[in-house]
C-alpha cells in the first residue's frame, strides 16, 4: 500500500512540473476589427458613407500570422490564422511572456520557414493543415497570407455592383510590422488585443486602391505594382 | 483513522486507474460491443481494416459509429453489386456507377429501374474518405446518408427500405455477413446496410495515377512529357491571361476542394432563381448566396467520368475547356474569381498555342488505371 501512496504522489508530481514552463506567461487573444474611419465594419454588412450611401461590404477576409512578439518578446513559434468568416476562428491565440509592452510586431502572412510546407503534414484541424486548403495556392507557391474580398459601387450610386478580390501571397510579399500599443500582460490572465483594419485607408482614401481600376489581385508577379501599392496600403490601415 | 485513509487511498487510484483504461478504450467501443454469436456459431470479432493513407493526402475523417472492418468492408461490397437493393432486383448501384470508368455513368443523366431518368449526372466514386459532403448540392452530409437516398428514389432503385430490409433477412448469407460485420443483435436494416456499404466506398482511394508517380519519380521511374507538363502548368498556375486558374477549385491532392467547396462556376445566365432549372445548394439551404453553386468535382479520372458537370452537359474534356475559355455566364452567385479572371479581365483565358491540347493532355495523367483495374473493386460475383 505504501508504494502505491508512493507511486500516486510521484504521479502528482510529475503533473505538476510538466506545467512549469508555463510559470510566467499569459494569453494573448489577438483580433483584427475592420473599420471604415471610426465606425466599425461587420462582415455582410453594407458600408455606408457620410451621406448614407452605400459604398463597401466586405464578406472575406482572413490573415494567417507569423513571428508576433511584444517588444521584441517572441511568442511561440506558432501561425495563428484569424478568420472573421468563422466563429471559432475570429481571433488569434497564443500564450506569451507575462510582462508591460509598448509594441506588437507580427508577420502579416506565413513565414517563409513554413511557406512551403504540405499541408498533409499538419493535423487537419491546423491553421496550416488540410482543412484550410482554400488558404493555399500550391506547395511552390504557398499560402494565401490574406483574401481581402468584398463588393463595391462602381459609379457611387449607392449600387454595390462590382467585385473585388485581393489574394495576397508568396514570399516576397510577406511583411513584418510593428504597430506601438501598450499591452500588459499578467501572469496567467487573458489579454485581448485588437488591431483596426481601417477600409476607408485602404479603398478610399487619396492614396488607397482605386477599386474602379485595381480590383482585382492574386499575388501574381504580372501585377506587382498593384501588389506593392496593395501591401503598403494595407500596412498604413492597420493600427 | 489510518484504515479509513488508505481505503480512501485505494479508492481514488482505482478510479484513477478505471478513468484511464476507460479514455484508452473509448474508440473501439464500436467493435469491442460486437456479439459474434450467430445462428448458434461463434465468429471472431470484426477485424479492423488497414486504410493506408497515400502519400501527400490528408488524414482521411472516418465517423465513429462506423469504424472500417474486414467484414463490413465485404459485406459492402456484396451489396454493392447486388440487385437485391432495386425494385424487382434488376438493378445494383453499380448500374450508375461503373467499376471500369471510375464508378460513374456514360449518360448524361442516370436512368433508373422506371426508366426515367434523373436530373443530374451521376458523380463518380472514390476518395470519399476525404468528402466532407456528398452530392453535387451537398445535400447529403454523411456518406451513410447519401447511400440511403438511391434505393427508395422512384428514379432511381425504387424499393422500400423496409422491403429491402426483409429481402436481406431472408437470404442467409446476408444474415451471417450482417452478424460478422455488426454482430448478431444489431438489426439488418437501412441503417447497418448503409453502413456497410459506406465502409466499402471509403475504402476505394485513387491515389496511383501517372502524375502521382511522376510525383515519386525516384522510386517510380514515371515522368511526365513535356507536353503534359507544360499541360500542368496551365493547370496550376494563374498570372492573368496566361494560365488557367484550374487550381483555386481543383486543389492537390483531391483535385477537388476541401472546404468553399460549392461554387457557381457560370454554366448559365440568370437574374433570379426562378430562371434556373436546378437551385443546386441553394435548392436546400434556401439561401439566396447559394443559389445555381454546385460542388466542384474532383478531376482525378477525369477522362473516364464524362458527360461532365451536375447535368452532363458537356460530352468532351475540349467542350468543357471551351466552355471557360469563352462562354462563362453572368448570374449574381457566379463565383468571384469566376468573375474577375474569367469574365472581366479583358483578356483571353489561355493564349499560349496548344495550350487546351496540353491541359488535356495533363488531364489524362490524373487517370487511375490502377484503381479501375483494381479487382477488389469488383463485383463479387
Amino acid at each position: 500500500m505504501r508504494k502505491l501512496f508512493f507511486a500516486f504522489v510521484a504521479f502528482l508530481f510529475l503533473a505538476a512540473i510538466s506545467c512549469k514552463d508555463k510559470d510566467n506567461t499569459a494569453t494573448l487573444e489577438l483580433k483584427i476589427n475592420p473599420t471604415f474611419g471610426n465606425k466599425d465594419v461587420t462582415l455582410y454588412e453594407p458600408i455606408l458613407d457620410e451621406n448614407g450611401q452605400k459604398v463597401l461590404l466586405i464578406d472575406k477576409l482572413y490573415f494567417y500570422i507569423s513571428d508576433l512578439k511584444l517588444n521584441e518578446v517572441g511568442a511561440a513559434e506558432e501561425i495563428l490564422l484569424i478568420d472573421l468568416e468563422d466563429v471559432a476562428l475570429n481571433k488569434g491565440i497564443t500564450a506569451i511572456k507575462s510582462g508591460n509592452y509598448n509594441s506588437i510586431t507580427l508577420g502579416l502572412g506565413v513565414n517563409e520557414k513554413l511557406n512551403h510546407t504540405d499541408p498533409a503534414s499538419y493535423e487537419n484541424s491546423h491553421p496550416l493543415g488540410s482543412d484550410h486548403t482554400d488558404k493555399q495556392w500550391t506547395w511552390e507557391t504557398g499560402y494565401i497570407f490574406y483574401k481581402i474580398e468584398g463588393k463595391f459601387s462602381t459609379q457611387n450610386d449607392g449600387k454595390l455592383d462590382g467585385d473585388f478580390l485581393f489574394h495576397m501571397g508568396r514570399d516576397e510579399l510577406f511583411r513584418t510590422i510593428t504597430i506601438n500599443k501598450t499591452v500588459n500582460l499578467v501572469k496567467d490572465g487573458t489579454t485581448e488585443v485588437v488591431l483596426n483594419l481601417d477600409f476607408e485607408k485602404l479603398f478610399c482614401s487619396d492614396e488607397g486602391i482605386d477599386l474602379k481600376v485595381e480590383s482585382t489581385s492574386q499575388a501574381a508577379p504580372s501585377q506587382a505594382e498593384l501588389n506593392e501599392k496593395f501591401i503598403n496600403r494595407l500596412v498604413e490601415s492597420i493600427e | 483513522m489510518k484504515v479509513l485513509n488508505r481505503r480512501l487511498l485505494f479508492i481514488t487510484i482505482a478510479l484513477f486507474s478505471i478513468s484511464l483504461f476507460w479514455l484508452a478504450c473509448e474508440t473501439d467501443l464500436a467493435i469491442q460491443a460486437t456479439d459474434t454469436l450467430i445462428d448458434g456459431e461463434k465468429y471472431p470479432l470484426p477485424t479492423p481494416y488497414n486504410f493506408v493513407v497515400p502519400n501527400f493526402f490528408p488524414q482521411p475523417k472516418f465517423p465513429k459509429d462506423n469504424p472500417l472492418t474486414v467484414q463490413g468492408v465485404q459485406l459492402g461490397r456484396h451489396l454493392f453489386y447486388d440487385p437485391i437493393l432495386s425494385k424487382e432486383g434488376q438493378m445494383n448501384c453499380a448500374g450508375c456507377h461503373a467499376p471500369n470508368i471510375a464508378f460513374s455513368d456514360v449518360t448524361a443523366t442516370s436512368i433508373g429501374v422506371e426508366g426515367i431518368a434523373g436530373t443530374r449526372n451521376s458523380m463518380p466514386l472514390f476518395n470519399l474518405a476525404w468528402t466532407p459532403q456528398f452530392l453535387w448540392d451537398g445535400s447529403a452530409v454523411t456518406l451513410e446518408e447519401q447511400i440511403l437516398n438511391p434505393v427508395h428514389d422512384p428514379i432511381e432503385m425504387h424499393l422500400n427500405w423496409k422491403v429491402a430490409a426483409e429481402k436481406l433477412k431472408a437470404e442467409p448469407k446476408y444474415v451471417v455477413m450482417f452478424g460478422k460485420a455488426f454482430g448478431a443483435n444489431t438489426p439488418i436494416d437501412s441503417t447497418s446496410t448503409a453502413k456497410a456499404i459506406a465502409q466499402f466506398l471509403r475504402t476505394m482511394v485513387s491515389a496511383s495515377s501517372k502524375f502521382d508517380k511522376a510525383l515519386n519519380a525516384q522510386e517510380t521511374g514515371v515522368q511526365l512529357s513535356d507536353k503534359e507538363l507544360n499541360g500542368f502548368d496551365i493547370f496550376d498556375k494563374f498570372p492573368r491571361g496566361e494560365f488557367g486558374h484550374c487550381q483555386h477549385c481543383h486543389k492537390r491532392p483531391l483535385f477537388s476542394e476541401v472546404n468553399d467547396y460549392f461554387r457557381n462556376n457560370g454554366l448559365d445566365a440568370w437574374e433570379t432563381k426562378e430562371d434556373l432549372n436546378d437551385l443546386g445548394l441553394g435548392g436546400h439551404t434556401g439561401l439566396d448566396s447559394d443559389m445555381g453553386k454546385f460542388k466542384a468535382a474532383s478531376l482525378r479520372n477525369i477522362e473516364l467520368t464524362g458527360p461532365y458537370m451536375h447535368d452532363g452537359r458537356f460530352q468532351t474534356l475540349e467542350e468543357v475547356i471551351d466552355f471557360y475559355m469563352f462562354e462563362v455566364q453572368e448570374s449574381p452567385t457566379l463565383d468571384r474569381i469566376m468573375k474577375t479572371e474569367f469574365l472581366n479581365s479583358g483578356e483571353p483565358l489561355l493564349i499560349q498555342k496548344n495550350a487546351k491540347e496540353d491541359l488535356i493532355a495533363f488531364l489524362k495523367t490524373l487517370t487511375d488505371w490502377d484503381f479501375v483495374n483494381d479487382t477488389s473493386f469488383h463485383s463479387p460475383f
